[in-house]
């Protein structure tokens, strides 16, 4: 079903060429030239609205870049036709940020999904569901579920069932494991890890949770809002291994790394000082309050 | 000086307002070639097209009806007291059964549809796109305008005329319920008017502009979806908009229509009479 890969193994099976995107007059990537390698987990972090989802979305072809390339398997993706997009998304999984599940169909239809719209039986995507959801630990009555009746973990799981469906030769993921508690962040991130020991597979994981990236990460790539940066810093900040992420000498990749924000708040600290308190003797309610904080 | 630069500016702020107009009709443009083309190529999946049809149909007809019964019955209880003091009550009926179906019937159900299933169609397509879904779509392989615009655009095309053509019977109902339960019009004649002065034409007019008024309603109401802002008030905005825009396209339909039709009319006419 899925096309044979068209270049070498050694080649990036991602390749990022001088990207730009911009929104308007909103600049979100900026001379983005990276390549991913098959078989590697690369987890790409930083600050929300830095334009990590961005780079996903370019990956399987959902946005087109401004100005650059964005390669995959030696294609360039803004020069396929629909037809051919359609074939080479079909190599990529995509786990999105709330799992986008479809709200009409249940948890089993959800999962054959791309299987029945792509030409796989009824018996063989029967079979496919329920392996898939024996593999991120969900079976029984789930299959009959509606999203609604999910909850976050499970729907998360449900999602990445879903995109292993199609056996991906790459999986994308986008914050998986942002808004659960941390044991299903854990189960997430072990899921993320087991979907490639069933077979070879090339993973991008989008998250700024530093427990998914020690968890998961070949190799770390750290972005950098383009609104604190000037014209000729480059935006990646950090690219390398999980062993030099957390040497690095770098303020801005430190002060991510170990969640502290004081260096921050110091440096711009009109934007973050709080406006004086209006006395509570001037506001009956809060006076009220605060007498009652103190009883 | 300053007079110069209040022209300079307010002649930018036309240029950019006429820019983003005019690339928004060419996105609309583009989206409905889009789904025409789908259309025409591959048919649309049976498991997205009966829900649609289901709602969009079986779950309009009820309010369809009561809609149509109520004009029919305003129109009595207006046209009935003008007739009557010029001593032509008993062609009531004709007049409303006319109005009913020709104009009020097609257009006033065509904009209760777009209130029902236009805002609908366009609040659950944004919701899809703020939610990823539609991404997730193309993501498994699926163009999203094949899976959910197509089957959308077929059942309003072609169930919109059939639940007019229910607005027309509730219509015709209304009316002769006043004008003959409560008016007291001798029933025979009151019916024999209407037959003399509807034409076959009426009624074919009367369901062919539903057709058209369906095809805007659908296309609308997705490309507003499609294109809807992140958020609640992005989501909102759409079903508004969608409602607003159907509303004045069906207008201006029934206007273009109305002339197109009267002139074929004519024109088929003088032929016969050749």
């Amino acid at each position: 079903m899925a096309p044979e890969p068209t270049t070498t193994p050694d080649a990036p099976l991602v390749q990022f060429d001088h990207v730009n995107v911009e929104f308007g007059t909103h600049h979100v990537l900026r001379g983005i030239t990276l390549g991913v390698k098959r078989g590697q987990n690369l987890v790409v972090i930083g600050e929300s609205g830095c334009g990590k989802t961005v780079m996903l979305k370019l990956i399987v072809g959902l946005l087109r870049p401004t100005s650059g390339r964005v390669l995959f398997d030696g294609k360039v993706l803004a020069e396929l036709n629909d037809r051919e997009l359609t074939r080479q998304r079909l190599r990529i999984g995509f786990l999105f940020q709330g799992a986008a599940l479809f709200d009409s169909l249940n948890v089993f239809d959800n999962v054959a999904f791309g299987m029945r719209a792509n030409g796989v039986g009824e018996t063989e995507a029967s079979e496919r569901v329920r392996q898939r959801l024996r593999e991120v630990g969900l079976v029984g009555s789930v299959e009959t579920k509606m999203p609604a009746e999910l909850s976050g973990g499970m729907r998360k799981r449900v999602g990445l069932a879903r995109a292993l469906a199609l056996n991906p030769e790459i999986m994308l993921y986008d914050e998986p494991t942002t808004g659960l508690d941390p044991i299903m962040s854990d189960v997430i991130n072990e899921l993320v890890l087991r979907a490639r020991t069933r077979q070879p597979m090339t993973s991008v994981v989008v998250t700024h949770d530093m427990k998914t990236v020690r968890r998961v990460a070949d190799r770390v790539i750290m972005l950098y809002p383009l609104t604190r940066l000037n014209e000729t810093e480059p935006q990646v900040l950090f690219d390398g291994s999980l062993a030099d992420l957390e040497c690095c000498a770098d303020p801005r990749v430190k002060a991510f790394v170990e969640g502290d924000a004081r260096g921050r708040m110091e440096a711009n600290g009109d934007e973050f000082r709080a406006e004086p308190a209006a006395s509570t003797q001037e506001i009956p309610g809060l006076r009220d309050l605060s007498l009652f904080r103190q009883a | 000086m300053v007079a110069r630069a209040d022209i300079l500016s307010w002649l930018r702020a036309a240029g950019v307002a006429a820019g983003d107009s005019l690339q928004a009709m060419g996105d609309f443009t583009s989206f409905n070639g889009r789904a025409f083309a789908w259309l025409f190529t591959r048919r649309p999946q049976t498991q997205a097209l009966v829900p649609v049809a289901f709602s969009i149909g079986y779950q309009s007809v009820f309010v369809i009806i009561l809609t149509g019964f109520f004009i029919g019955m305003v129109l009595a209880v207006q046209s009935y007291q003008q007739f009557q003091k010029l001593g032509f009550s008993t062609w009531t009926g004709s007049v409303i059964n006319m109005s009913v179906v020709r104009e009020l019937g097609p257009v006033l159900a065509a904009t209760m549809l777009a209130g029902r299933i236009g805002s609908a169609m366009a609040a659950e397509l944004a919701t899809m796109r703020v939610n990823e879904q539609i991404d997730a779509l193309s993501c498994l392989g699926v163009d999203p305008i094949h899976y959910l615009v197509v089957p959308r655009l077929l059942a309003c095309v072609f169930l919109i005329p059939l639940l007019t053509a229910f607005a027309d019977v509730a219509g015709v109902a209304g009316g002769s319920l006043i004008c003959v339960q409560i008016y007291g019009i001798e029933p025979h004649y009151y019916w024999q008017h209407s037959r003399d002065l509807i034409k076959s034409w009426d009624l074919f007019t009367g369901l062919l502009k539903p057709v058209f008024f369906g095809g805007a309603i659908a296309m609308i109401a997705c490309h507003r979806g499609f294109r809807s802002r992140a958020g609640a008030s992005g989501v909102g905005r759409a079903a508004t908009e969608a409602f607003v825009f159907s509303f004045v396209a069906i207008l201006a339909l029934d206007f273009f229509l109305a002339l197109f039709l009267q002139s074929a009319h004519d024109r088929w006419n003088a032929l016969r009479l050749m």
